[in-house]
């Protein structure tokens, strides 16, 4: 019975184990962490999985021998690409301001020349209405 | 990885050389995570090519408040996920078999921390890792190898962060488990 007891409080501390941070773990587990061997040498394999993994990405893999060459091409091609479509684009503003600005001339002009016609041709309308009046 | 700031500055500033220099510097780093997320050399050269196509784009925003090789393992790490996103909509998972990952040499390093055992060690923690499920293999490669944060790891694959964490506790128990011998006398 003692022996089952055991086991299950070792199972159950160990749960907390793959968190890694023996901060974290609650005071119940670290009770039984002292007072347990077998647990403490699990805790030290987690440990260890712990700094081998952190260490690894120390250790590259050395990657294809063409690869360096590859991406240097593809980068250049991209960046000549890159600033073509750059070029164009400020090309593309200097040429569509100017007229950008003439159709705000332009329209502005017409607005006026709208405006002046509305205006002339209500005068006019309304010399025709007072004459037709005189008239009658 | 050991990437100096005014080479970061040069490539900032549009300088082509200081870029290729980026490249030289990083690719095999960029290269060793986009292998251990994505699983083999295909498409880890497919990401790696990728992310410095897409740096050309961004790296204007490093804005050096992390290590630069933090910066740049989240930009990987994005591309990579992306990749393996493709990749399981069309229900493709091209993987090596572990006993593979042996015949992949570790690039030289100029880091005189590495040792001949770390090395050595490598192709077992690899092949340990490349047998997980994707989802476990994931996380624990962006955390416990790359030290990427659970927040970012949850952005990146679109789950809630207490999913990265249970995912990344069975992760470490599976491994614990396949890697028992060398562990216990280490």
């Amino acid at each position: 019975m003692r022996e089952q007891t055991e086991a299950m409080e070792c199972a159950e501390a160990r749960d907390h184990f793959p968190a890694f941070d023996q901060q974290t773990f609650p005071t119940q587990v670290l009770e039984h962490l002292k007072a347990c061997a077998d647990c403490r040498a699990e805790l030290a394999e987690y440990r260890a999985l712990e700094a081998r993994l952190a260490g690894l990405a120390a250790v590259d893999i050395q990657p294809p021998a063409w690869l360096f060459g590859v991406i240097t091409e593809k980068v250049a091609e991209t960046a000549r690409r890159r600033a073509a479509i750059y070029q164009a684009r400020k090309q593309l503003e200097n040429v569509t301001t100017p007229i950008g600005e003439h159709r705000v001339a332009a329209g502005s002009a017409l607005g006026l020349a709208v405006l002046a016609g509305a205006v002339l041709f209500g005068r006019s309308r309304r010399h025709q209405r007072v004459g037709g009046v005189r008239a009658a | 990885m050991d990437v100096p700031d005014s080479i970061i500055k040069a490539c900032q500033e549009g300088d082509q050389a200081a870029f290729e220099e980026l490249i030289r510097l990083t690719h095999a780093s960029v290269y060793s995570l986009s292998l251990r997320i994505v699983g083999n050399p295909e498409d880890a050269a497919e990401v790696t090519q990728d992310v410095f196509i897409k740096l050309l784009r961004v790296i204007r925003q490093f804005r050096g408040d992390a290590k630069f090789s933090t910066w740049l393992y989240r930009v990987t790490s994005n591309v990579a996920i992306t990749l393996l996103r493709r990749r399981s909509r069309r229900k493709i998972e091209v993987r090596m078999e572990p006993e593979d990952w042996s015949l992949l040499p570790a690039a030289e390093s100029s880091d005189p921390a590495v040792t001949a055992e770390q090395r050595s060690l490598r192709v077992r923690l690899d092949a340990a890792i490349a047998s997980l499920p994707m989802d476990y293999r994931t996380v624990v490669v962006m955390k416990d190898v790359y030290g990427l944060g659970f927040d970012e790891i949850a952005e990146q694959l679109h789950i809630q962060e207490g999913t990265a964490r249970v995912r990344l506790h069975r992760a470490r128990q599976k491994l614990k488990n396949m890697l028992h011998d060398e562990l216990a006398v280490g």
